[in-house]
């Protein structure tokens, strides 16, 4: 089933992550188990996935910020998530 | 690539799957408190200020900056996101305090003056107060 696949592709939208990823820019991501600070990650809140990077984490919470800080609304404004939500890691932009 | 005129890239990228890095979110909860800790922030920083070494100093002074930036953030959420023409009729203040409290953050960053903390302080209070205000049912 697709939505099983290890890799997907997406299309960023917003300018939160800017300079890294653009409006509209396509990036492949990956299905992974292993997640670290600097990474890019998608994941699911409030029934949507988002993008960011993970900033900080602490055993089973992880926080996440923009790359464009002062256009981003990140674990600042709804704080730290779970690491469950996170789906996958961005390993390649086009 | 165009095909008859068509955009191929721009045609296929929109059939991929969004991902949202959206500058705000439509979770709707909105709090004057996260401004208002901030500020406290900067208020406990200026009045251990005096006795840091010069070290600490440093740290304090970029911290207290980094907290004034948050600060400057948050009101400017509710400024722009929460609050609605409808609570701009009922309190004609808001933008002028608002726009004073932001530029009273500013000026907590060139400042080691607690009295200006304070003045953050009381401004985010107003701000709350006119918030909560808004919440209450009509």
């Amino acid at each position: 089933m697709l939505w099983s696949l290890p890799l997907t592709l997406r299309r960023v939208v917003g300018p939160s992550m800017y300079p890294t990823l653009k409006n509209n820019q396509i990036v492949l991501a990956w299905k992974s188990k292993n997640y670290s600070v600097n990474d890019i990650v998608i994941f699911s809140l409030n029934n949507r996935e988002i993008i960011k990077r993970i900033s900080d984490m602490n055993h089973n919470l992880v926080y996440v910020l923009g790359d464009n800080l002062k256009s981003s609304i990140d674990s600042r404004k709804f704080g730290w998530i779970n690491l469950e939500d996170i789906k996958y890691k961005i390993i390649l932009k086009k | 690539m165009k095909v008859g005129g068509i955009n191929m890239y721009k045609a296929i990228s929109r059939m991929i799957k969004p991902v949202y890095a959206h500058c705000d979110l439509p979770c709707g909860v909105y709090d004057p408190m996260q401004a208002m800790i901030e500020a406290k922030s900067i208020e406990g920083i200026l009045k251990k200020y005096p006795e840091l070494g010069d070290t600490d100093k440093q740290r304090a002074i970029f911290i207290k900056e980094q907290r004034a930036e948050l600060v400057k953030h948050h009101l400017w959420v509710l400024w722009t996101d929460y609050f609605k023409p409808k609570h701009l009729e009922k309190y004609p203040e808001l933008h002028t305090l608002t726009w004073e409290t932001t530029k009273q953050a500013g000026k907590t960053k060139k400042t080691v003056d607690v009295v200006e903390a304070q003045k953050l302080i009381a401004g985010i209070e107003k701000i709350s107060k006119i918030f909560w205000e808004t919440k209450k049912p009509v």
